[in-house]
């Protein structure tokens, strides 16, 4: 059984978004088989939110009060002091944390770093309101954690295109809709043929307040008797904003209250009762002031809505068409719509079935089952089983070496998470340049060194490796060109590892190396962080990531395009990058050079192509772009294995490929054609024939069994003890 | 995630030393180049702020109305100057790209020569994130250069722009500059900041045109706080309306056709149940009757004049606007100037447009609801009379035209340059001519032709309002040609009846529109110089 501790930075005598958001968090670690250890934060006052905490099986509350009502609320390096001395006690395997102020603390701390789960809301969420000192703190926090938990995808998008250290471990957490414990009631037809036979019934639930347009709420039942429509508008909550701005607010609102024809208030009611009244209505009122619109958090009101089976009227804000759709029923921006939508629920009560179904299918992933599945599933990331291979062992030492880990970082944290393993790295600063020192404790220490590239790293840990040490190297693409291989001993190398089979057999002819000691074990997608929602309609968007040096042969790409367009003006082509003269090393090459003056002049001059390409920059945000692309490009001369095709697929797009030596090694020969002519042939034909869902769904479940993750990660844990079967080296990696 | 393979690894490792020299050579090479521009720039962000704030207390001196807004202008001036880094070099030809820096940036090559717009002294200059329909219907009338997300700042550095306009627009699919307000598109957030950025740097106003729904721009609320002017135009909320215009000149498609169908642009916003309820109850009573709406896999523009063209009527683009949202969209604006009808919900702006021309108002038929739709859609295959027609012109060219609106955004950010002449007209008129009827003319002409030089006060007033005079001698008044020649205007005008405030506007709604000739007591006319 896996153990967590759990802190909100919140006082849980009060009844708010963040407490309910500690409740459900331990719920679902609880419901996930999780011993946790939840941290208060204030002395208990009263038990509403406390007493259900303790009643949940394995969950654990941890008052510092010793329960004593009297003390002063934790400060956040208090917390933090009490975390540390808890997890002294006993370790725990993670930490969830959440405030802004307490997140800071603990992601200095030693004791915490790399096991923090962090949730963050109280940050700003316009990235142009985050200055350098804010990103430089959710820097250190994000490097701190081994999750950032997002409430939504907007969030994590955010997040990731503001903080690289964001990038790779930003996750979704939404929030949890509370399950109601009665059964959902009946609701009789509101209308027989146009007529209506009872009253509309309306409802709202929460706070009296300016912006929640709760005053003009009120004028809706009248504005609806004039055109004959009969609507009750229940009411519930008790609390009235006082504004500051209008003193005299509060006063109409309670007047209005009171007062106003066909508005039923029913004051402040216990949260299932509100639940239930809510569960008879027709329609949930969420309508807001448009200064609300903003916000890219979620509303659990709305949820809530949606799990009692009560179609919402909500604005039509960014994150509520996100959610429902663009084509929901209900979006209002004022009064009279909301009197649009009721007669028209009275002209065709179906549309009230069909908002329901929208609205309920939109709210199924927030449901506290879901949630579980999802707690599950980043319990399985953070803390993984070792394969069979290793059960049993005592602590296997194992020592990476390399100067350049973009490649490895996943399958790193994969080896250093299993507890049957203590990983240490040997940095190089470049390629070969290293701490020989270092280096040689290295060896003393090591059971098993990987190289990531066979670089002069592998030459020298070839020569200077310990007799019975394991040493495993991992050849990318441009090594067999490099002069160093022949001062590799390949005799001290008991593992080749290729990413893919074309390479494989390219390394045995160039080296000359044992064919029995190469290897394929593929490179790794990370499949669940690249599957997120498209944006818009992307399928006549092409996307090409990296395109430095000319040998990505950007200029096919522009090819492709060309060819889309001269069929349809929607094409356009997306790259991310940068571009080859932020690279000085291929900037100085004149052929480089001429490539891509030639390429920028053919984007500007050609009338096909003009306007229609954008260059979206360089970073690790890749999933967050891919959003935006349909299609992956991979128009190279020459890859090992070239990612971003199998990233694309797992993102929801359809990858196009050019015939590069080994492609068909790696990506099944249904994504890969002839040409640029025949590839804009293939695209143009598959978006037609409206068949690109379907064939972007079938790309996706190629890669989820071709090169996931997990998959890879096991093979790696595996080659640390065992060696692989040559006849990875052979056949297509494509499932 | 697989940002590219690239890496030092494929820089040559037994070189390090001469790798880091070459390093060191190109990032001196581009740090001097900066630093020379940024010097040329001060030099010249100095002389202009000092210009325009001249300029204003000259205004100011001159006008009670303008002293009020003194502070507010000077305030502006002040917080543009503050943040400038650099303006572009002075020139007395054209103004564009500027070589002579770029070329010592490789990133010059991001920028699509062909298409920075050059203008001629005094004109108009504008470049950002415009949408396709607002390049439209400005081109005529200034110097556009649309910049796409990537090349922003260097497009601003290498035109010398008068204004940098990021217009919502941009930003709806299928545009250059798609995805910018979505939350989940950081990075087109970003480079609609720099480009706010680069036109601060160079001394630049940036104007964020609000062209598209609230829900569309709920999230550029920052960048709005960073823009010098924000005004809302149709779609969006009515919190500083003003709106790009259209160039009705681009609608002019021939002949109505007779019972050939509505056009419906398709791309128009999902809308809300009302909206809906309209536009499906419209589309249920149009039947089996043509719909037309623009072939969305061809270039925009033709895809729209072949549908447009192929019409009777329209319906309104959105079919309905709520109180609080601004209306009178372009795609309608342009069927009226067209001379196609409309059918459309509750549209105040339109409506307010129409009613300032008695004839125009039946040439938008409103509904309210769902209820008259049939009525409406009926009259709508009706095609518009001729009075109705110049009716609804004249109410476009005065009150929706791109180039009126164009001078009110240049009025507005207190800037001399003005929209091209396309349109200017040279009025001839007699000896002793009544300045004030000139000046009560809702088409002012552009320049006063006559055989005598008039009174220095004549001249002095009609100069304060942009009004140049040429006297010219008997035989070249009389000749067309030579007259023709003489002028600096494209349209020249004689014999006009002043009394009449619409007199240079019918005439030219005239030959805009190809309408015939009315019978007028004066013998008056209007023709193109070239």
């Amino acid at each position: 059984m896996s153990r967590a501790l759990v802190y909100g930075d919140v006082n849980l005598n009060i009844l708010d978004g963040s407490a309910i958001w500690v409740q459900s968090m331990c719920e679902a670690l609880s419901r996930s088989g999780v011993d946790v250890r939840v941290l208060l934060k204030a002395p208990v006052e009263n038990d509403r939110l406390v007493a259900p905490l303790r009643d949940m099986p394995g969950v654990t509350v941890v008052d510092p009060f010793d329960g004593s009502n009297a003390g002063t609320p934790l400060t956040p390096a208090r917390a933090v002091e009490y975390l540390e001395s808890l997890d002294a006690q006993q370790s725990a395997d993670f930490v969830v944390v959440r405030g802004l102020r307490f997140v800071t603390a603990a992601a200095e701390s030693g004791i915490l770093q790399g096991r923090l789960w962090t949730y963050l809301t109280d940050i700003a969420q316009d990235p142009l309101a985050l200055d350098d000192e804010q990103v430089d703190r959710l820097q250190t926090i994000a490097s701190a954690s081994r999750y950032m938990m997002c409430q939504t995808e907007e969030l994590r998008c955010l997040l990731e295109s503001t903080v690289p250290a964001a990038c790779g471990r930003s996750v979704l957490w939404s929030p949890v809709v509370p399950e109601p414990a009665f059964d959902l009631p009946a609701r009789s037809a509101v209308s027989v043929d146009g007529a209506q036979v009872r009253p509309l019934r309306l409802v709202y639930t929460g706070k009296f307040a300016p912006l929640w347009n709760t005053l003009q709420m009120t004028e809706i039942p009248a504005m609806l008797a004039d055109i004959g429509v009969e609507v009750e508008l229940h009411m519930v909550g008790d609390k009235i904003h006082d504004v500051p701005d209008d003193p005299a607010w509060s006063g109409r609102m309670r007047a209005a209250l009171e007062d106003s024809p066909g508005v039923i208030w029913h004051g402040g009611m216990p949260r299932q009762q509100a639940m239930e009244l809510t569960a008879r209505a027709d329609l949930g009122m969420s309508w807001r002031d448009p200064r609300m619109d903003a916000s890219l958090e979620l509303s659990t009101k709305v949820l809530e809505f949606g799990a009692l089976g009560v179609p919402a009227l909500v604005n039509r804000t960014p994150m509520h068409v996100e959610l429902i759709g663009e084509d929901y029923r209900f979006y209002v921006a004022s009064a009279e719509d909301i009197v649009a939508a009721c007669r028209g629920v009275i002209a065709d009560p179906s549309a009230l079935a069909m908002a329901r179904t929208d609205l309920e299918s939109a709210v199924a992933p927030y449901t506290m089952a879901a949630s579980v599945d999802r707690m599950r599933n980043l319990i399985d990331r953070a803390l993984p089983v070792a394969p069979p291979a290793l059960a049993g062992r005592t602590t296997l030492k194992v020592g990476v070496v390399s100067h350049d880990l973009k490649f490895f970082t996943r399958i790193q944290e994969h080896l250093e998470a299993l507890p049957e393993l203590d990983v240490r790295l040997d940095h190089w600063d470049a390629l070969a340049s290293h701490d020989e020192a270092r280096s040689r404790e290295m060896v003393e220490w090591a059971d098993v060194i990987i190289c990531e590239w066979a670089g002069p790293n592998l030459v020298w840990y070839s020569r200077h490796k310990r007799e019975g040490q394991r040493l495993i190297v991992r050849l990318h693409r441009f090594e067999l060109d490099a002069g160093w291989l022949a001062d590799v001993r390949i005799d001290a190398v008991d593992q080749v590892v290729c990413v893919s089979p074309f390479y494989a057999q390219l390394t045995a002819e160039r080296t000359g190396w044992p064919s029995e000691r190469i290897v394929v074990i593929p490179n790794w997608v990370d499949v669940e962080q690249f599957h997120r929602p498209k944006i818009g309609d992307v399928q006549f968007t092409l996307g090409m990531i990296g395109i430095s040096p000319h040998r990505k042969r950007p200029d096919l790409g522009l090819e492709i395009l060309s060819r889309l367009r001269r069929r349809d003006r929607r094409y356009r082509l997306a790259v991310k990058s940068k571009l080859p003269w932020d690279y000085w090393w291929i900037w100085r090459k004149q052929e480089e050079r001429a490539a891509a003056e030639q390429l920028f002049q053919r984007l500007h001059a050609d009338p096909t192509i003009r306007g229609s390409v954008s260059f979206d920059g360089f970073g690790g945000d890749v999933p967050a772009w891919l959003r935006r692309v349909g299609w992956v490009l991979s128009t190279s001369d020459d890859e090992s294995f070239h990612l971003a095709p199998a990233e694309g697929m797992a993102s929801g797009a359809v990858p196009a490929l050019l015939p590069w030596p080994g492609s068909d090694t790696i990506y099944d020969t249904r994504w890969i054609h002839a040409d640029p002519v025949t590839a804009a042939q293939a695209i143009h034909e598959t978006v037609a024939s409206g068949q690109w869902a379907s064939t972007a769904a079938q790309a996706r479940r190629q890669v989820e069994a071709s090169f996931p993750l997990p998959a890879v990660c096991d093979e790696w844990a595996r080659i640390l003890v065992e060696d692989l079967s040559p006849d990875t080296a052979h056949g297509t990696l494509a499932r | 995630m697989t940002e590219g393979p690239v890496d030092e690894l494929s820089a040559p490792p037994e070189a390090p030393a001469r790798n880091q020299v070459a390093r060191l050579q190109h990032d001196l090479r581009r740090a001097e180049a900066r630093a020379e521009r940024a010097e040329r720039a001060l030099d010249r962000a100095e002389r202009s702020a000092s210009y325009v704030v001249g300029n204003l207390l000259v205004n100011a001196a001159k006008s009670p109305k303008r002293l009020l807004t003194l502070p507010r202008d000077l305030w502006r001036i002040w917080r543009l100057r503050r943040s400038r880094r650099s303006t572009p070099p002075s020139s007395t030809g054209p103004r564009g790209r500027r070589d002579d820096i770029l070329d010592l940036d490789a990133p010059r090559l991001l920028i699509p020569r062909t298409s920075v717009a050059a203008a001629a002294q005094g004109s108009l200059a504008i470049t950002g994130a415009l949408s396709h329909r607002t390049m439209l219907a400005w081109q005529p009338y200034a110097a556009v250069s649309s910049a796409l997300p990537h090349e922003g700042p260097a497009l601003v550095e290498a035109v010398d722009a008068d204004i940098v306009v990021i217009d919502t627009a941009a930003a709806l699919p299928g545009e250059t500059w798609e995805y910018l307000g979505n939350p989940a598109a950081v990075d087109r957030l970003r480079a609609a900041s720099a480009l706010v950025d680069a036109a601060h740097a160079q001394g630049r106003p940036v104007v964020l045109l609000r062209s598209t729904s609230p829900t569309h721009t709920v999230f550029l609320t920052e960048l709005a706080q960073r823009c010098d002017l924000v005004v809302d135009g149709p779609g969006s909320t009515r919190d500083n309306p003003w709106h790009p215009g259209i160039d009705p000149a681009a609608w002019q498609f021939g002949e109505v056709p007779r019972d050939a169908g509505a056009f419906v642009d398709w791309q128009g916003p999902a809308g809300t149940p009302l909206e809906r309820d309209i536009r499906a109850a419209a589309l249920a009573e149009l039947g089996d009757r043509a719909v037309r709406s623009p072939d969305l896999r061809l270039h925009r523009s033709l895809a729209m004049r072949n549908a447009v063209s192929a019409t009777t009527f329209g319906l309104g683009d959105p079919m309905w606007v709520t109180g609080a949202t601004l209306g009178a969209a372009p795609v309608t604006l342009g069927l009226l100037a067209s001379g196609r009808r409309i059918v459309t919900g509750h549209d105040a702006d339109l409506s307010a447009l129409l009613r300032t021309e008695g004839d125009a108002r039946g040439a938008a038929l409103f509904t309210e609801g769902t209820e008259g739709l049939a009525e409406a859609i009926d009259q709508a295959g009706r095609p518009m009379s001729d009075p109705q027609r110049r009716a609804v012109l004249r109410a476009i060219m005065l009150g929706a035209s791109a180039p009126v609106q164009l001078s009110v955004l240049a009025d507005r950010l207190d800037i001399e340059a003005r929209p091209r002449s396309v349109w200017d007209v040279a009025l001839v008129v007699g000896d002793d001519p009544d300045i004030d009827q000139i000046l009560l003319q809702t088409w002012r002409p552009r320049e006063i032709v006559t055989r005598m030089p008039l009174t220095d006060r004549a001249n002095a007033l009609l100069r304060d309002e942009g009004i140049d005079t040429t006297p010219l001698p008997d035989e070249v008044l009389r000749d067309r040609t030579l007259l023709s020649m003489a002028v600096t205007t494209p349209y020249i005008a004689r014999q006009v009846d002043l009394e009449d405030p619409h007199g240079i506007l019918d005439l030219l709604v005239e030959r805009l529109a190809d309408l015939p000739t009315l019978p007028r007591q004066n013998d008056s006319a209007l023709w193109r110089t070239t």
